[in-house]
Protein backbone atom coordinates (compact mmCIF):
# COMPACT_ATOMS: atom_id res chain seq x y z
CA UNK A 1 0.00 0.00 0.00
CA UNK A 2 1.48 3.47 -0.89
CA UNK A 3 1.55 6.42 1.54
CA UNK A 4 -1.49 7.91 0.25
CA UNK A 5 -3.68 4.79 0.46
CA UNK A 6 -1.91 4.54 4.28
CA UNK A 7 -3.23 7.62 4.93
CA UNK A 8 -6.55 8.27 3.56
CA UNK A 9 -7.35 4.81 5.46
CA UNK A 10 -5.72 6.24 9.00
CA UNK A 11 -7.80 9.09 8.04
CA UNK A 12 -11.49 7.08 7.57
CA UNK A 13 -10.58 4.96 10.07
CA UNK A 14 -9.25 7.00 12.95
CA UNK A 15 -10.81 10.96 11.88
CA UNK A 16 -14.35 10.38 14.12
CA UNK A 17 -12.67 9.30 17.04
CA UNK A 18 -9.88 11.57 17.52
CA UNK A 19 -12.38 14.12 16.40
CA UNK A 20 -14.44 13.31 19.78
CA UNK A 21 -11.07 12.90 21.17
CA UNK A 22 -10.16 16.86 20.56
CA UNK A 23 -13.72 18.29 21.45
CA UNK A 24 -13.13 16.97 25.13
CA UNK A 25 -9.64 17.55 25.63
CA UNK A 26 -10.07 21.11 24.00
CA UNK A 27 -13.12 21.71 26.46
CA UNK A 28 -16.05 21.11 24.22
CA UNK A 29 -14.91 23.86 21.47
CA UNK A 30 -15.81 22.62 17.85
CA UNK A 31 -13.58 24.97 15.93
CA UNK A 32 -10.39 24.23 18.24
CA UNK A 33 -11.30 20.55 18.02
CA UNK A 34 -11.13 20.98 13.65
CA UNK A 35 -8.10 22.71 13.81
CA UNK A 36 -6.16 20.02 16.60
CA UNK A 37 -7.73 17.06 14.20
CA UNK A 38 -6.19 18.76 10.95
CA UNK A 39 -2.91 19.85 12.89
CA UNK A 40 -2.79 16.14 13.76
CA UNK A 41 -3.37 14.72 10.58
CA UNK A 42 -0.63 16.51 8.96
CA UNK A 43 1.82 15.85 11.14
CA UNK A 44 0.84 12.09 11.05
CA UNK A 45 1.52 12.60 7.18
CA UNK A 46 4.58 14.02 7.50
CA UNK A 47 6.14 11.44 9.97
CA UNK A 48 3.57 8.57 8.77
CA UNK A 49 7.29 6.64 8.09
CA UNK A 50 7.83 6.04 11.51
CA UNK A 51 4.42 4.18 11.76
CA UNK A 52 5.42 0.74 11.60
CA UNK A 53 2.53 -1.45 12.74
CA UNK A 54 -1.54 -0.66 11.64
CA UNK A 55 -2.31 -1.95 14.92
CA UNK A 56 -0.79 0.91 16.92
CA UNK A 57 -2.27 3.51 14.45
CA UNK A 58 -4.81 4.76 17.03
CA UNK A 59 -2.24 4.99 19.82
CA UNK A 60 0.23 7.06 18.01
CA UNK A 61 -2.37 9.10 16.15
CA UNK A 62 -3.97 10.14 19.95
CA UNK A 63 -0.87 10.75 21.35
CA UNK A 64 0.00 13.24 18.30
CA UNK A 65 -3.23 14.80 19.00
CA UNK A 66 -1.96 15.16 22.75
CA UNK A 67 1.53 17.03 21.15
CA UNK A 68 -0.45 19.03 18.76
CA UNK A 69 -3.21 20.79 21.55
CA UNK A 70 -0.48 20.77 24.21
CA UNK A 71 1.65 22.63 21.85
CA UNK A 72 -1.52 25.44 20.52
CA UNK A 73 -1.36 26.07 24.72
CA UNK A 74 2.76 26.35 24.39
CA UNK A 75 1.49 29.19 21.50
CA UNK A 76 -1.57 30.91 23.10
CA UNK A 77 -3.39 30.44 25.88
CA UNK A 78 -7.14 30.21 24.59
CA UNK A 79 -9.44 31.87 26.41
CA UNK A 80 -12.40 29.50 26.40
CA UNK A 81 -14.55 32.17 27.73
CA UNK A 82 -16.87 32.24 24.90
CA UNK A 83 -17.57 28.33 24.67
CA UNK A 84 -21.41 27.70 26.03
CA UNK A 85 -21.38 24.93 27.60
CA UNK A 86 -25.06 24.68 26.83
CA UNK A 87 -23.33 23.51 23.23
CA UNK A 88 -22.21 20.43 25.05
CA UNK A 89 -26.39 19.33 24.03
CA UNK A 90 -28.42 16.86 24.91
CA UNK A 91 -27.96 13.69 22.80
CA UNK A 92 -31.13 12.14 21.09
CA UNK A 93 -33.57 10.09 23.29
CA UNK A 94 -32.54 6.54 22.92
CA UNK A 95 -31.49 5.63 26.43
CA UNK A 96 -33.59 6.81 29.69
CA UNK A 97 -30.10 8.64 31.26
CA UNK A 98 -30.05 11.43 28.84
CA UNK A 99 -30.65 13.96 31.11
CA UNK A 100 -28.18 12.17 33.40
CA UNK A 101 -25.69 12.74 30.18
CA UNK A 102 -25.97 16.36 29.84
CA UNK A 103 -24.82 16.88 33.34
CA UNK A 104 -22.48 14.31 33.02
CA UNK A 105 -21.14 16.49 29.98
CA UNK A 106 -21.00 19.72 32.14
CA UNK A 107 -19.17 17.80 34.90
CA UNK A 108 -16.37 16.39 32.36
CA UNK A 109 -15.84 19.45 31.36
CA UNK A 110 -15.14 20.75 34.70
CA UNK A 111 -12.35 17.69 35.35
CA UNK A 112 -8.62 19.08 35.76
CA UNK A 113 -7.14 18.24 32.41
CA UNK A 114 -4.33 15.67 34.58
CA UNK A 115 -7.83 13.23 35.43
CA UNK A 116 -9.78 14.08 32.15
CA UNK A 117 -6.73 12.95 30.20
CA UNK A 118 -6.56 9.41 30.77
CA UNK A 119 -10.21 9.03 31.49
CA UNK A 120 -10.84 10.02 27.60
CA UNK A 121 -8.52 7.46 26.62
CA UNK A 122 -10.06 4.83 28.22
CA UNK A 123 -13.32 5.81 27.66
CA UNK A 124 -12.84 6.97 24.26
CA UNK A 125 -9.73 5.32 23.27
CA UNK A 126 -10.53 2.10 24.79
CA UNK A 127 -7.24 1.72 25.70
CA UNK A 128 -6.25 -0.28 28.92
CA UNK A 129 -4.99 1.41 31.65
CA UNK A 130 -1.42 -0.19 30.76
CA UNK A 131 -1.42 1.15 27.50
CA UNK A 132 -2.51 4.80 28.72
CA UNK A 133 0.36 4.46 30.99
CA UNK A 134 2.57 4.33 28.16
CA UNK A 135 0.70 6.64 25.90
CA UNK A 136 1.11 9.51 28.74
CA UNK A 137 4.08 8.17 30.14
CA UNK A 138 3.42 7.20 33.45
CA UNK A 139 3.04 4.70 36.22
CA UNK A 140 0.01 2.36 35.40
CA UNK A 141 -0.54 2.40 39.19
CA UNK A 142 -0.90 6.33 38.60
CA UNK A 143 -2.95 6.10 35.97
CA UNK A 144 -5.15 3.71 37.58
CA UNK A 145 -5.54 6.23 40.69
CA UNK A 146 -6.56 9.04 38.48
CA UNK A 147 -9.08 7.16 36.58
CA UNK A 148 -10.30 6.29 39.47
CA UNK A 149 -10.29 9.45 41.43
CA UNK A 150 -11.59 11.40 37.97
CA UNK A 151 -15.09 8.60 38.20
CA UNK A 152 -15.18 9.38 41.96
CA UNK A 153 -15.25 13.18 41.26
CA UNK A 154 -17.71 12.85 38.61
CA UNK A 155 -19.61 10.84 40.48
CA UNK A 156 -19.52 13.29 43.06
CA UNK A 157 -20.53 16.35 40.91
CA UNK A 158 -23.47 14.08 39.59
CA UNK A 159 -24.56 12.65 43.08
CA UNK A 160 -23.10 14.89 46.09
CA UNK A 161 -25.03 12.68 48.92
CA UNK A 162 -24.59 9.60 48.20
CA UNK A 163 -21.81 7.85 45.49
CA UNK A 164 -20.97 4.53 45.52
CA UNK A 165 -16.95 5.18 45.39
CA UNK A 166 -17.20 8.48 47.42
CA UNK A 167 -15.53 6.43 50.31
CA UNK A 168 -12.59 5.38 48.33
CA UNK B 1 -9.45 -8.42 47.94
CA UNK B 2 -10.25 -5.39 50.46
CA UNK B 3 -13.13 -2.99 49.65
CA UNK B 4 -10.74 -0.48 48.08
CA UNK B 5 -9.07 -2.57 45.79
CA UNK B 6 -11.90 -3.44 44.39
CA UNK B 7 -13.32 -0.15 44.17
CA UNK B 8 -10.14 0.81 43.00
CA UNK B 9 -10.09 -2.29 40.40
CA UNK B 10 -13.59 -1.81 39.13
CA UNK B 11 -13.97 1.86 38.23
CA UNK B 12 -9.73 2.42 37.04
CA UNK B 13 -9.80 -0.78 35.29
CA UNK B 14 -13.40 -2.25 33.67
CA UNK B 15 -11.98 -3.83 30.99
CA UNK B 16 -9.89 -5.83 33.42
CA UNK B 17 -12.41 -8.77 33.44
CA UNK B 18 -10.85 -12.20 34.59
CA UNK B 19 -12.93 -15.36 34.98
CA UNK B 20 -10.89 -15.15 38.47
CA UNK B 21 -12.76 -12.25 39.26
CA UNK B 22 -15.54 -12.96 37.93
CA UNK B 23 -15.92 -16.15 40.19
CA UNK B 24 -14.89 -14.36 43.25
CA UNK B 25 -17.34 -11.75 42.62
CA UNK B 26 -20.12 -14.56 41.95
CA UNK B 27 -19.33 -15.69 45.82
CA UNK B 28 -19.50 -11.86 47.10
CA UNK B 29 -22.88 -10.65 46.64
CA UNK B 30 -21.62 -6.95 47.97
CA UNK B 31 -18.91 -7.07 45.47
CA UNK B 32 -20.77 -8.12 42.96
CA UNK B 33 -23.15 -5.22 43.60
CA UNK B 34 -20.37 -2.86 43.25
CA UNK B 35 -19.12 -4.04 39.95
CA UNK B 36 -22.37 -3.95 38.31
CA UNK B 37 -22.57 -0.38 39.30
CA UNK B 38 -19.21 0.53 37.95
CA UNK B 39 -20.57 -0.86 34.92
CA UNK B 40 -23.38 0.84 34.76
CA UNK B 41 -21.21 4.19 35.50
CA UNK B 42 -18.94 3.51 33.15
CA UNK B 43 -21.58 2.56 30.26
CA UNK B 44 -22.96 6.35 31.05
CA UNK B 45 -20.18 7.59 30.39
CA UNK B 46 -19.40 6.29 27.34
CA UNK B 47 -22.51 7.31 26.02
CA UNK B 48 -21.74 11.02 28.10
CA UNK B 49 -18.59 10.99 25.73
CA UNK B 50 -20.05 9.59 22.11
CA UNK B 51 -20.29 13.43 21.63
CA UNK B 52 -20.15 15.29 19.36
CA UNK B 53 -21.26 13.60 15.83
CA UNK B 54 -18.30 14.40 13.55
CA UNK B 55 -19.02 17.24 11.31
CA UNK B 56 -19.76 16.51 7.79
CA UNK B 57 -17.14 16.08 5.72
CA UNK B 58 -13.83 16.17 7.73
CA UNK B 59 -12.69 13.26 6.06
CA UNK B 60 -12.44 15.11 3.22
CA UNK B 61 -11.24 18.56 4.57
CA UNK B 62 -8.13 16.92 6.08
CA UNK B 63 -7.45 15.03 3.21
CA UNK B 64 -7.47 18.06 1.10
CA UNK B 65 -5.66 19.96 3.62
CA UNK B 66 -2.72 17.64 3.39
CA UNK B 67 -2.48 17.65 -0.54
CA UNK B 68 -3.05 21.47 -0.31
CA UNK B 69 -0.10 21.68 2.27
CA UNK B 70 2.27 19.38 0.03
CA UNK B 71 1.35 21.51 -2.74
CA UNK B 72 2.56 24.62 -0.67
CA UNK B 73 5.74 23.07 -0.05
CA UNK B 74 6.50 21.77 -3.31
CA UNK B 75 5.76 25.72 -4.38
CA UNK B 76 7.84 26.93 -1.89
CA UNK B 77 10.75 24.60 -2.61
CA UNK B 78 10.78 25.64 -6.26
CA UNK B 79 10.22 29.52 -5.58
CA UNK B 80 13.27 28.82 -2.91
CA UNK B 81 15.42 27.89 -5.53
CA UNK B 82 14.73 30.37 -8.21
CA UNK B 83 14.87 32.69 -5.34
CA UNK B 84 18.34 32.17 -4.28
CA UNK B 85 19.64 32.43 -8.06
CA UNK B 86 17.43 35.87 -9.22
CA UNK B 87 17.29 38.62 -7.97
CA UNK B 88 15.33 41.24 -6.02
CA UNK B 89 12.28 41.29 -8.46
CA UNK B 90 11.56 37.63 -8.23
CA UNK B 91 11.54 38.51 -4.20
CA UNK B 92 9.29 40.87 -4.89
CA UNK B 93 7.29 38.29 -6.93
CA UNK B 94 7.55 36.09 -3.92
CA UNK B 95 6.21 38.41 -1.55
CA UNK B 96 3.22 39.29 -3.69
CA UNK B 97 2.15 36.02 -4.07
CA UNK B 98 -1.31 35.40 -2.46
CA UNK B 99 -1.96 32.99 0.25
CA UNK B 100 -3.66 29.96 -0.46
CA UNK B 101 -7.38 30.25 0.50
CA UNK B 102 -8.52 29.36 3.90
CA UNK B 103 -10.88 26.75 4.79
CA UNK B 104 -13.39 29.93 4.99
CA UNK B 105 -13.29 30.74 1.88
CA UNK B 106 -14.17 27.68 -0.19
CA UNK B 107 -14.00 28.20 -3.72
CA UNK B 108 -15.51 25.75 -6.43
CA UNK B 109 -12.17 24.20 -6.76
CA UNK B 110 -11.66 23.42 -3.15
CA UNK B 111 -15.42 22.54 -2.69
CA UNK B 112 -14.59 19.46 -5.83
CA UNK B 113 -11.63 18.78 -4.61
CA UNK B 114 -12.96 18.32 -1.12
CA UNK B 115 -15.87 16.25 -2.28
CA UNK B 116 -13.47 13.83 -4.15
CA UNK B 117 -11.81 13.22 -1.12
CA UNK B 118 -15.08 12.61 0.98
CA UNK B 119 -15.60 10.27 -1.69
CA UNK B 120 -11.75 8.69 -2.27
CA UNK B 121 -12.53 5.13 -1.74
CA UNK B 122 -14.90 5.17 -4.58
CA UNK B 123 -12.20 6.18 -7.22
CA UNK B 124 -10.62 2.81 -6.69
CA UNK B 125 -13.90 0.63 -6.08
CA UNK B 126 -16.04 2.25 -8.98
CA UNK B 127 -16.52 -0.52 -11.79
CA UNK B 128 -19.62 -0.55 -12.09
CA UNK B 129 -20.79 0.46 -15.96
CA UNK B 130 -23.33 3.04 -15.89
CA UNK B 131 -25.80 3.05 -19.20
CA UNK B 132 -26.47 5.96 -21.20
CA UNK B 133 -30.28 6.39 -20.84
CA UNK B 134 -29.43 6.50 -16.80
CA UNK B 135 -26.89 9.05 -17.53
CA UNK B 136 -28.84 11.28 -19.44
CA UNK B 137 -31.55 11.13 -16.91
CA UNK B 138 -29.02 12.22 -14.34
CA UNK B 139 -27.83 14.93 -16.68
CA UNK B 140 -31.21 15.98 -17.79
CA UNK B 141 -31.47 16.57 -13.32
CA UNK B 142 -29.03 19.36 -13.28
CA UNK B 143 -30.47 20.93 -16.79
CA UNK B 144 -28.31 19.45 -19.21
CA UNK B 145 -28.52 17.45 -22.29
CA UNK B 146 -26.74 14.68 -23.14
CA UNK B 147 -26.36 14.24 -26.53
CA UNK B 148 -23.93 11.73 -27.48
CA UNK B 149 -22.40 8.92 -25.08
CA UNK B 150 -19.85 9.43 -21.93
CA UNK B 151 -17.81 6.44 -22.71
CA UNK B 152 -16.93 4.00 -19.79
CA UNK B 153 -18.72 5.75 -16.65
CA UNK B 154 -18.16 3.29 -13.46
CA UNK B 155 -19.69 5.30 -11.17
CA UNK B 156 -22.97 7.75 -11.18
CA UNK B 157 -25.13 9.24 -8.14
CA UNK B 158 -26.81 12.40 -7.48
CA UNK B 159 -24.71 14.10 -4.55
CA UNK B 160 -25.95 16.21 -1.89
CA UNK B 161 -23.33 19.06 -2.22
CA UNK B 162 -22.60 22.72 -0.11
CA UNK B 163 -25.60 24.02 -2.09
CA UNK B 164 -27.94 21.06 -3.22
CA UNK B 165 -27.84 17.73 -5.32
CA UNK B 166 -25.06 17.69 -7.90
CA UNK B 167 -23.95 14.91 -9.89
CA UNK B 168 -21.32 13.10 -9.30
CA UNK B 169 -19.25 10.59 -12.13
CA UNK B 170 -16.26 8.39 -12.54
CA UNK B 171 -15.39 7.29 -15.41
CA UNK B 172 -12.12 5.60 -16.97
CA UNK B 173 -10.35 7.06 -20.10
CA UNK B 174 -7.32 6.18 -21.35
CA UNK B 175 -5.02 9.01 -19.78
CA UNK B 176 -6.83 7.35 -15.92
CA UNK B 177 -9.96 7.57 -13.95
CA UNK B 178 -11.53 10.51 -14.06
CA UNK B 179 -14.13 12.17 -11.81
CA UNK B 180 -16.51 14.62 -13.17
CA UNK B 181 -18.96 17.16 -10.39
CA UNK B 182 -21.77 19.28 -11.12
CA UNK B 183 -21.78 21.53 -8.49
CA UNK B 184 -25.23 23.81 -8.29
CA UNK B 185 -25.29 26.75 -7.69
CA UNK B 186 -21.77 27.70 -8.40
CA UNK B 187 -20.01 29.60 -10.90
CA UNK B 188 -16.83 29.58 -12.70
CA UNK B 189 -14.07 31.56 -10.63
CA UNK B 190 -12.13 33.11 -13.74
CA UNK B 191 -8.97 32.69 -11.44
CA UNK B 192 -9.02 29.48 -11.10
CA UNK B 193 -10.13 27.66 -14.04
CA UNK B 194 -7.37 25.22 -13.56
CA UNK B 195 -6.93 24.24 -9.60
CA UNK B 196 -4.06 21.66 -8.32
CA UNK B 197 -3.25 20.24 -5.59
CA UNK B 198 -0.26 17.57 -4.54
CA UNK B 199 -1.80 14.86 -5.89
CA UNK B 200 -4.75 15.86 -8.58
CA UNK B 201 -5.12 18.21 -11.19
CA UNK B 202 -8.36 20.02 -12.14
CA UNK B 203 -10.31 22.29 -14.67
CA UNK B 204 -14.15 24.03 -14.16
CA UNK B 205 -16.47 24.60 -17.01
CA UNK B 206 -19.34 26.71 -17.37
CA UNK B 207 -22.57 25.37 -17.79
CA UNK B 208 -25.76 27.51 -18.03
CA UNK B 209 -24.86 29.68 -15.07
CA UNK B 210 -26.99 27.21 -12.93
CA UNK B 211 -23.78 25.42 -12.05
CA UNK B 212 -20.19 24.51 -12.78
CA UNK B 213 -18.92 20.92 -14.17
CA UNK B 214 -15.45 20.15 -12.27
CA UNK B 215 -13.42 17.78 -13.88
CA UNK B 216 -10.92 16.47 -11.74
CA UNK B 217 -8.00 13.75 -12.28
CA UNK B 218 -4.26 12.71 -11.25
CA UNK B 219 -3.67 13.71 -14.40
CA UNK B 220 -4.00 16.69 -16.97
CA UNK B 221 -4.16 14.35 -20.00
CA UNK B 222 -6.96 12.94 -18.43
CA UNK B 223 -8.54 15.97 -17.43
CA UNK B 224 -8.06 17.03 -21.02
CA UNK B 225 -10.11 13.63 -22.18
CA UNK B 226 -13.17 14.06 -20.08
CA UNK B 227 -13.49 17.97 -21.07
CA UNK B 228 -13.41 17.20 -24.50
CA UNK B 229 -15.83 14.19 -24.16
CA UNK B 230 -18.05 16.44 -22.34
CA UNK B 231 -17.56 19.48 -24.55
CA UNK B 232 -19.10 17.11 -27.62
CA UNK B 233 -21.67 15.59 -25.64
CA UNK B 234 -23.55 17.88 -23.10
CA UNK B 235 -25.13 20.73 -23.66
CA UNK B 236 -26.68 23.06 -21.39
CA UNK B 237 -29.84 24.93 -22.39
CA UNK B 238 -30.44 28.29 -21.24
CA UNK B 239 -32.59 28.14 -18.45
CA UNK B 240 -36.03 29.60 -18.70
CA UNK B 241 -36.74 30.91 -14.59
CA UNK B 242 -33.74 32.42 -13.79
CA UNK B 243 -33.29 33.52 -10.23
CA UNK B 244 -31.30 35.98 -8.62
CA UNK B 245 -30.30 33.27 -6.05
CA UNK B 246 -28.98 31.30 -8.40
CA UNK B 247 -26.86 33.74 -10.45
CA UNK B 248 -24.79 35.19 -7.49
CA UNK B 249 -21.64 33.32 -6.25
CA UNK B 250 -23.04 32.56 -2.78
CA UNK B 251 -20.76 32.51 0.48
CA UNK B 252 -19.64 29.35 1.79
Amino acid sequence: MNKEKRFEALVSGHSALLYRYAYWLCDGHHATAEDVVQETFLRAWKSLDQLQEHQAAKAWLMTILRRENARRFERKQFDFSDVELDDVALNDGRFDFELDSHELRRAILRLDHAYRDPLLLQAIGGFSCEEIADILDMGKGAVMTRVFRAKKMLMDIMNPQATEASHG
Amino acid sequence: MDELELRRRCYAEPSNDSAEFRAWLKDNPAAFETARKAAQFDQQLRFALNHPTTPEGLSGRILLNTAMHQRRRRRNRVFGGLALAASIVLSTTLVLTPPSSTPTELEVSQMALTHVYEEIAKLDNADHPIGQSELRGMFHEMGGELSGELEQVRFAFLCPTPHGRGLHLIADTDEGRVTVLYLPQTQVDPDRIEFADARFTGYTMATNGGGTLNVIAENAAAVAMMRKQLKQNVSWPERTQLSSATLSIRPV
